[in-house]
């Protein structure tokens, strides 16, 4: 019983497969022409606002709800330890978002902010790699 | 499980930069090392690591369902509250996962042991799914194994079908560390996999993700980002600027953000606690529970958020036996029980079980010196003989 499906990507091409990956490496360097001149879509998940200078305020919609109600799954226990025993009253959970409002003060209007990621990696924190 | 010396390929070097894989060579040490290969009979790999595998995953998934139901799952996983609705909503939304690699310890004899799972960003990946291939038929023609060897590696036919059902047809933008050659070269690798899946991709690196003023995440050239895969650990976009800007934004994430609560050494004890005595789960706790010293003076100590060993500690009968620097531990340690890596000569073995779309499709394994596994063991290939 073979355990590996490889053989048809080797038969049918290696040496495209290793091309591909090749001009991958490639590719980080090359740049697509500039489409910065295109329009945003407008964001499904948005809510905008017209301010007194015309200007608009947008921001992400919430995910919909206040707060968690969900049904506690019986049996977790705390003050035991870590083990699974019995039930307690079901948990509340306010929204994690509330207080989270983007803060778009120093963007330019309809402006893209970058950098935003990124940080740690050349923090000095990232040895050799991201993963692991 | 037998380790077996073999010859080197003459030109082994030549192929892997032929083939991309251009971190072969590390910090001016092997990476990849052909000099031996482990050889498994195919019992061992169905019966030891396969199955496991998907019963860990299964348990993994399990414990994410109960983790975004109950706040203090997440919070002595030290994932900040703000991220918790984030999290949820994905895990509630089905948000499909690629990929991820389960740490085992494992000696061909008792039952393969969880060290860690690499839920988010798992690296070694083109050389776990192409290179060691292309060893394996090279080898074979070298008659170094027999000629109807195997080996225990579907990982990219899976990755091109996981690509399918994670991505549904939608431009892939991949992100990450680019210039560090070990992570470029893993994007570039999956990058390749997501256009054999018919997909259009865009690579950047992560400092060049925008946000618009309306909230969106976009490209270099402005254009939106639908779905997002990233070689960067969540745990590190939560704290970063955007960060608080994710859960407002429409982009889906590969690894999905539920992955955030797996990619986490507090899955060990928590694993444990659901499905104690379970034959692939080692004992752990978290360093500040008191059940903690019923492991006794020999333990492995890992900090809650750490990559490649860094920051692990291993003690046994009370002497410090191996410990790598790095620069994680403040959110926290946790201690899981001595499962000491088996030892073929000086090398201590490391097994690397993968999963790709929820199934369990190949295995790599990594050589030390020493006890701990870290950022630049070497990689060995295998095959299975029997």
């Amino acid at each position: 019983m073979k355990r590996s499906e490889n053989v048809s990507l080797m038969v049918m091409g290696a040496a495209a497969f290793a091309a591909t990956f090749a001009g991958g490496l490639a590719y980080a360097a090359w740049q697509k022409p500039s489409n910065a001149a295109h329009a945003q879509p407008a964001m499904a998940d948005e809510r905008c606002t017209t301010r007194a200078d015309g200007t608009r305020d947008c921001e992400p919609q919430r995910r919909g709800f206040a707060y968690y109600l969900y049904p506690r799954f019986s049996g977790w226990t705390w003050s035991s330890g870590w083990g699974w025993g019995t039930s307690s009253e079901p948990i509340r959970r306010d929204a994690a978002l509330t207080g989270n409002r983007p803060a778009y003060a120093g963007a330019p209007a309809g402006g893209i902010v970058r950098s935003g990621f990124g940080s740690t990696a050349r923090s000095g924190s990232i040895r050799v790699s991201a993963g692991g | 499980m037998q380790r077996i010396a073999c010859d080197e390929r003459a030109d082994w070097r030549e192929k892997a930069d032929a083939a991309g894989f251009v971190f072969h060579t590390m910090d001016g040490g092997r990476y990849w090392d052909e000099r031996a290969y482990y050889a498994f009979t195919l019992k061992e790999i169905e019966e030891d690591i396969e199955a496991p595998t998907g019963e860990l995953d299964a348990m993994c998934r399990e414990l994410v369902a109960r983790a975004v139901d109950d706040d203090r799952i997440l919070r002595v996983l030290r994932i900040p509250e703000r991220f918790w609705t984030f999290i949820a909503a994905s895990w509630k939304r089905g948000d499909p996962s690629l990929y991820g690699r389960f740490d085992l310890s494992y000696d061909g004899e008792g039952p393969a042991k969880l060290l860690e799972y690499n839920a988010d960003t798992p690296t070694s990946v083109f050389e776990t799914a192409v290179f060691q291939w292309m060893w394996l038929e090279d080898a074979k023609a070298r008659q170094i194994t027999p000629h109807d060897a195997d080996q225990y590696n579907s990982l990219h036919e899976r990755l091109i079908e996981s690509w399918r059902e994670v991505a549904k047809g939608a431009h892939v933008h991949l992100a990450g560390a680019l210039d560090a050659p070990e992570d470029g070269g893993t994007i570039a690798y999956l990058e390749d996999t997501a256009r054999q899946a018919g997909l259009v991709t865009t690579k950047l690196p992560m400092e060049s993700i925008g946000r618009t003023a309306r909230g969106g995440f976009v490209d270099q050239n402005n254009q939106p980002i639908d779905v997002m895969f990233k070689l960067y650990p969540w745990e590190w976009m939560f704290r970063e600027q955007f960060g608080q800007y994710l859960a407002g934004a429409p982009t889906r994430w590969i690894e999905p953000p539920w992955k955030a609560v797996l990619s986490n050494k507090g899955i060990l004890p928590l694993l444990w606690a659901m499905h104690p005595r379970h034959p692939n789960l080692l004992p752990a706790y978290f360093d500040d529970d008191e059940k903690a010293a019923e492991l006794g003076d020999s333990y492995v100590r890992k900090p809650i958020y750490s990559r490649e060993g860094a920051n692990v500690t291993m003690m046994v009968g009370g002497e410090k036996v191996d410990q790598d620097e790095g620069p994680y531990g403040a959110e926290g340690f946790v201690r899981q029980a001595v499962a000491t890596l088996p030892k073929f000569q000086e090398n201590y073995a490391a097994i690397g079980s993968w999963i790709a779309g929820g199934k369990p499709c190949g295995l790599s394994v990594r050589e030390e010196l020493t006890p701990i596994t870290k950022n630049i063991s070497r990689f060995l290939p295998h095959a299975i003989v029997g």
